[in-house]
């Protein structure tokens, strides 16, 4: 059997991909993971075909199935058909796949840090696939390579092509592994999570790319992403997987627009630039099904609102009325009901009715010119050979029941400015007040009395809880140790706890490993919350989680918040999220804050360049994003070496001569200046002349 | 962290370690039971004459300057004379040296031009019969006991079939003496004969030795491949239409047997344990040989020597190791 | 590709809930991952019979293993005497199954010796941190740079052709390995959110080095030493081999190969049997010491 060539394929009209009713489990030792279920999918020619869902839904697995690229031992297809090109991906001996991947199919993966051989020039990575699959001599890949490099934008590939991949950033790397891709034009590029490792920037740019080289060459792309709004921006079709399942399909626009399936609708409500601000977001209730016991019938009836008794058979795909192209997997549809009402329902039954909440008073906690240097490496003699500049004199102050939100790219100082708030790190210099008093005067017995005041939730709740100590026993371990209390209290304090987050009781002499990511963050939480803190620092609490559990744990800490009058110190990557949470925002670069205020004001009417950059990069449901955020450069600046002046010169699209005069302090920004905590302040030279408008492009 | 770094810390540590070992040495000399002036002058010398060679070995003397002398003596290579063959230590290992440096490099080419073939196989058909067997012999290699191996190969080649002799370096008189490793030498001046005898008689130690080291490099280079192949690169490079031969040899193995060199280059190390034990059981007139036979006959001069020479070998091998793995490692070897 | 797995099944993956390297243990997954190791349950059937030999070597043993018959001396297997005789006549057999008395426990006192002493030192190196670190680490550099088995030679040989004094010798120079090994652990953990976590809410370091680091730390400290213990007993009986360690008429294994060594070409038996009890017992170990870090080791997990 030999594959076809892909023009004769592709002036066909016939799906490049297509699988028809795919099963395929992976038997473990707590049994088999049915891992896909009757999956029916097809990739157009010339086509973007999105492929989303959460994570666990069988959307990477759907993609690798199709150039078989999982092992064979642990995983069986066990029913259905897998066509590449017309041909039977599942009958071909592994001669003819490999001549089929990297060929007719290829792929891009999520890890562009790790996709690289890291002891192979960049050069060689690429012609040697372009020799395997083509009789071309080696001067002439060579040449093809430094082509494709320099039509992904990679600036300097003849440099870049003599390279180690360690010598890349990773936004330099995933377009090396695009040019990769490219390289023998194929058919179709499967695209796994591409830009997820990404900074939003990077993102923004790597997307525009793959979509218009593909488009150039006609090369069909499989999407596979969990973030919808790089669907909207990005896919003709799309795909919803849900616990291995297809749940809907359609148009782009159409299934965002008029989601038919209860799953997609919850999904989109889920998602914080939907919902309105300070708002309770509508949470998907209860969690993704354990596929190595699979729910009978409909994968999402547990969780959903409309379900009724002919749930419990497997819904079909039915096409959605009035919607051309859309079918979805919901026997609503079959009896002609509106989808949507139901489940309009669960999300006002969840939602509690926000209050309006206590205005800040005086500042719980207040920073002066905290700076964090770390040093990095030694001499032989034991001397520094230079300092990493974390922080550079930041300044802030949070109110009582307040919520501060941090963003900034990654690196930017952000969770380090967590650490030293939650004194896990000892600032170089600068002075941090905690109600009034200066932490560094304390000894250490008055330290871990007052630390009990202000608590710290990390990103993954996996790390952050022994493995070994059954949950309520976690949760009351600040008690614990602060003095001698009776067993039989400890635990009922921890149901008490629990019963704050919303845990269940009877769950409490389990093991870590034996919850899902949410509720671990729950379990986190209300360890956070026993010792009667008044300030938590959330570093990255909801980035780790699945969309739909996101939410529940922002309303989670909203509703805490309200009840117990917290504080919060909420840093996250994710504008979106942070625009939900909180009252004002601080945005970070290399380890300053360039801009503070009301979250409105900062993040709906960004000043600075910086900011505007960041908000613009941002993935939006509606409409196009802003793909080219005018950045002059992509990478951070190195934080061992600062830039001199504007720590943002090198990459702003206006600076001019005079920003490279000393570091300009935080100016206020003059249409909404109010004075106190409340003012909107920014670290810019050229504040006053900067063009208006939201989506700043500079010369690019 | 860079090369000329590397180089630097490993000499200041070569010096700690010389030093470290000649205070073990020195303050074990001073441990053993029995007077070493007596030893020296034998039993029945009278006490005048005790007192006499004791005042010659200094021994008369505090303990800070007898050591002092001591390193002295070592920094010039004076690693004091053997009760056992009244010559200077130092003669006795340079003759003994070239024989046990012949045996190991001759154990370490069997073990990894035969151990790395069989951790790739083994690693690529995981769990397969290949593997299974592969990996039951390399357990069986690390769980020998050298000395009795050795026993067993004299006895059925030597003893039973009489096709390989069993002790000694060669028949005959040795070849020239150029480089001391009589195999080298035979084949460079032309001496066939010679150069037959030496390999018949290296071959059931080199054999013995190899093997339990055969055992660590396969176990070694199975779990590099393991671990490299479920590399996201190696993802790629499966995804890209490469072949099985492209991936396991050049992306695979590649980057399995950088970390895989700094542990083969140690087990070169632990060749002089082996060395030991091959030697004594072959009659193999090497350094190993020498200090089991100065053990019995308790000739602490000559086993302190030993001890010496071979900890100071080992730190340099250690350091040409660390140098190799330097170099194979593109990342390290740009900072550097 | 156990990553892809992971990747593509997020939380339903078996590793997620798995034994970590550093963590709790799943006692379900071991058994688990032990039953699919046809090797490792070997290692664990050759334990638990040598685990009978010496609890029942009295009854077991068919003679007294110091027992003379200088009528049958270097007598060849036979009914009699499954595994021959030696030259004073005493039963091969008996003196190999009494010298599981001698061999496997002092393979076992080295690796209590080195890991009991090189953990405790190593975990308080890497919490205390700081010159005291430096200090400890330098000076296990150096003693890691001698060879170990020149160096028990020589310790040995100064202390006197003895037993305990040959066990002594191999656990000194094993120590560093295990204070490598507690000290990195203990840098990792303290590096972990849970730990982080606890200082956060005022734990003081001896609580926390007892809740959280010495249970956390102790899976891949037992794997090492169970792949130690092998190599232990090997070293042992070379010691006793050439003569440093175990002396007559102890029987113990490398001894009694020294000994049939004279007689190698006409009672191979005498050698060959008890150099076989070595190899039998050190593959026992390092077979469930290989299966033990398969399991535990993360980067292995899942495959």
């Amino acid at each position: 059997m030999t594959f076809p060539s892909r023009e004769r394929v592709v002036s066909s009209g016939e799906p490049v991909v297509e699988l028809r009713r795919v099963s395929l489990a992976f038997p473990t030792y707590r049994g088999r993971i049915e891992a896909l279920g009757d999956v029916t999918l097809a990739v157009g020619a010339g086509e973007i075909t999105g492929l989303v869902g959460e994570s666990g839904c069988g959307k990477s697995v759907t993609s690798m199935s199709v150039i078989r690229l999982l092992p064979k031992g642990s995983a069986e297809v066990t029913a259905g058909s897998i066509r590449v090109l017309g041909h039977d991906v599942l009958a071909a001996s592994e001669g003819e796949m490999e001549q089929v991947r990297g060929k007719l199919v290829s792929m891009v993966f999520q890890e562009p840090m790790n996709a690289l051989n890291p002891t192979i020039r960049i050069g060689r990575q690429i012609t040697q696939v372009i020799r395997r699959h083509e009789r071309v001599s080696a001067a002439a890949a060579q040449a093809r390579a430094e082509r494709l490099l320099a039509e992904m934008q990679v600036p300097d590939a003849r440099r870049v092509m003599g390279s180690f991949p360690f010598e890349l950033s990773g936004g330099m790397r995933q377009r090396v592994l695009l040019a990769m891709a490219f390289s023998c034009d194929p058919a179709v590029l499967i695209a796994d999570e591409p830009t997820t490792a990404l900074d939003v920037t990077v993102q923004a740019q790597v997307l525009a790319l793959l979509k218009s080289r593909a488009q150039e060459r006609g090369t069909s792309v499989l999407f596979v992403t969990h973030d919808l709004a790089v669907v909207a921006q990005l896919c003709d079709r799309v795909y919803v997987m849900y616990a291995g399942h297809v749940v809907e399909e359609g148009p782009t626009t159409a299934v965002l627009r008029h989601p038919a399936h209860p799953y997609t609708q919850a999904l989109l409500r889920s998602l914080p630039e939907l919902g309105r601000p300070k708002e309770p977001l509508v949470a998907i209730g209860g969690t993704v099904p354990d596929l190595a016991h699979p729910p009978c019938g409909c994968a999402f009836q547990p969780r959903c609102a409309a379900a009724h008794a002919r749930c419990h058979e497997a819904p079909p795909l039915l096409p959605v009325p009035e919607q051309a192209g859309q079918s979805a997997a919901c026997w609503l549809l079959k009896e002609g009901r509106a989808a949507d009402a139901p489940v309009a329902e669960t999300g006002e039954a969840m939602a509690v009715a926000a209050c309006p909440r206590a205005q800040p008073r005086e500042p719980l906690l207040a920073l002066e010119q905290v700076r964090v240097q770390f040093p990095i490496g030694f001499d032989w003699l034991g001397r520094a050979r230079g300092h990493v500049h974390a922080l550079n004199g930041v300044d802030l102050t949070l109110g009582a029941g307040e919520t501060l939100g941090v963003v900034g790219e990654s690196g930017c100082g952000k969770s380090t400015l967590g650490q030293v708030v939650a004194r896990l790190l000892i600032p170089s210099g600068g002075t941090i007040r905690f109600a009034g008093i200066d932490l560094a005067a304390l000894a250490p017995s008055a330290l871990r009395r007052i630390r009990r005041r202000f608590q710290i939730v990390f990103q993954d709740p996996q790390a952050s809880l022994d493995p070994r100590i059954p949950v309520w026993r976690a949760i009351i371990e600040p008690l614990a140790v602060a003095g001698r209390h009776p067993a039989a209290a400890l635990k009922e304090k921890a149901r008490a706890l629990a019963r704050e987050v919303q845990l269940r009781e009877d769950q409490l002499e389990r093991y870590p490993h034996e919850f899902s990511g949410g509720q671990r963050q729950r379990i986190a939480i209300a360890r956070a919350l026993a010792p009667g803190p008044d300030l938590i620092v959330l570093d990255e609490p909801t980035s780790a989680l699945d969309v739909s559990v996101q939410a529940q744990i922002l309303n989670l800490l909203l509703d805490l918040q309200r009840r117990l009058g917290l504080a919060y110190l909420f840093i996250s990557h994710n504008v979106a999220v942070v625009r939900h949470v909180a009252d004002r925002v601080a945005v970070m670069y290399l380890g300053q804050i360039v801009e503070i205020g009301g979250a409105a004001d900062v993040l709906d009417r960004p000043a600075h360049p910086y900011t505007r950059a960041l908000v613009a990069a941002v993935p939006k449901l509606a409409g196009a994003a802003d793909s080219a955020p005018g950045l002059r450069s992509t990478e951070l600046p190195s934080n061992v070496h600062l830039p001199q002046g504007c720590f943002f010169r090198t990459r702003c699209p206006f600076a001019a001569p005079g920003c490279e005069k000393p570091q300009p302090l935080l100016a206020a920004e003059r249409s909404g200046a109010r004075g106190g905590a409340e003012a909107h302040l920014v670290r810019c030279h050229r504040l006053g002349d900067l063009p208006r408008g939201l989506a700043a492009r500079g010369p690019s | 962290m860079s090369f000329a770094n590397v180089v630097r810390r490993r000499l200041i540590l070569l010096v700690f370690v010389v030093f470290g070992v000649s205070l073990v040495t020195f303050a074990i000399s001073h441990m053993i039971p029995g007077d070493p002036a007596r030893m020296m002058a034998g039993e029945r010398a009278s006490n005048e004459v005790v007192a006499h060679m004791r005042a010659v070995l200094g021994l008369d003397k505090p303990l800070a300057v007898q050591y002092l002398a001591y390193l002295r003596h070592l920094a010039q290579g004076d690693l004091g004379i053997s009760i056992l063959t009244q010559r200077p230590v130092l003669d006795d290992l340079v003759l003994f040296f070239p024989a046990t440096i012949e045996l190991a490099v001759a154990a370490l080419l069997f073990a990894i031009l035969l151990g790395v073939p069989l951790g790739v196989l083994s690693a690529i058909a995981k769990d397969r019969a290949v593997d299974q067997v592969t990996r039951t012999l390399s357990v069986t290699g690390i769980s020998t006991p050298a000395f009795w191996l050795g026993l067993l190969l004299i006895y059925l080649f030597y003893g039973r079939l009489g096709i390989f002799p069993g002790s000694g370096r060669i028949d005959g008189p040795p070849p020239l003496h150029l480089t001391g490793f009589y195999t080298l030498d035979a084949a460079l001046t032309g001496n066939w004969p010679a150069l037959a005898s030496a390999l018949a008689h290296l071959f059931l130690p080199a054999l013995t030795l190899g093997f339990v080291h055969l055992g660590i490099v396969t176990r070694q280079i199975r779990s590099a491949m393991l671990e490299v192949l479920q590399e996201d690169y190696v993802r790629t490079a499966k995804a890209s239409g490469l072949s099985r031969a492209q991936i396991v040899l050049d992306h695979a193995l590649r980057n399995a047997l950088i970390p895989s060199v700094t542990m083969i280059g140690l087990a070169f190390g632990d060749l002089l344990y082996g060395a030991v034990l091959t030697e004594t059981v072959f009659a193999w007139p090497g350094m190993g040989n020498y200090v089991v036979q100065s053990i019995a006959a308790l000739d602490f001069p000559a086993i302190m020597g030993f001890t010496v020479v071979a900890s100071t070998a080992y730190v340099l091998v250690n350091l040409a190791v660390d140098l190799t793995y330097m170099f194979l490692d593109p990342q390290i070897r740009a900072v550097g | 590709m156990a990553a892809t797995q992971k990747t593509a099944l997020g939380e339903s993956d078996p590793a997620a809930s798995a034994a970590p390297g550093v963590g709790g243990i799943d006692w379900r997954y071991i058994r688990y991952r032990l039953r699919r190791s046809p090797l490792a349950m070997l290692g664990l059937a050759i334990i638990a019979f040598a685990a009978i030999l010496i609890l029942g070597a009295p009854w077991l043993a068919p003679y007294d293993p110091n027992r003379l018959d200088l009528l049958h001396r270097l007598a060849p297997p036979s009914l009699a005497h499954l595994f021959g005789t030696d030259e004073v006549g005493r039963d091969l057999l008996s003196r190999i199954i009494y010298g599981s008395r001698v061999s496997i426990p002092v393979g076992l006192a080295v690796v209590g010796i080195s890991m009991g002493a090189g953990t405790v030192l190593g975990a308080f190196s890497g919490l205390v941190g700081g010159r005291t670190d430096t200090v400890i680490m330098r000076i296990m550099d150096v003693v890691l740079s001698f060879p170990s088995f020149v160096m028990a030679i020589a310790l040995a040989a100064a202390l006197g052709p003895d037993l305990v004094n040959a066990m002594l010798a191999i656990a000194i120079v094993r120590i560093p390995f295990y204070v490598r090994l507690a000290r990195g652990q203990a840098l990792a953990l303290r590096e972990r959110p849970y730990v982080k976590a606890a200082i956060s809410f005022g734990a003081r370091p001896l609580t926390i080095v007892r809740r959280h680091i010495v249970p956390n730390a102790l899976a891949p400290i037992i794997v090492q030493s169970t792949l130690d213990i092998g190599g232990a007993i090997l070293t042992a009986s070379a010691l006793s081999f050439i003569g440093l360690g175990a002396q007559q008429p102890t029987a113990e294994w490398g001894a009694m190969v020294s000994n049939g060594r004279d007689y190698l070409l006409d009672q191979w038996w005498y050698p060959t049997f008890p150099g076989l009890a070595i190899l039998v017992t050190a593959v026992g170990f390092n077979l469930l010491g290989d299966g033990l870090r398969d399991i535990f080791d993360p980067r292995l997990r899942g495959r």
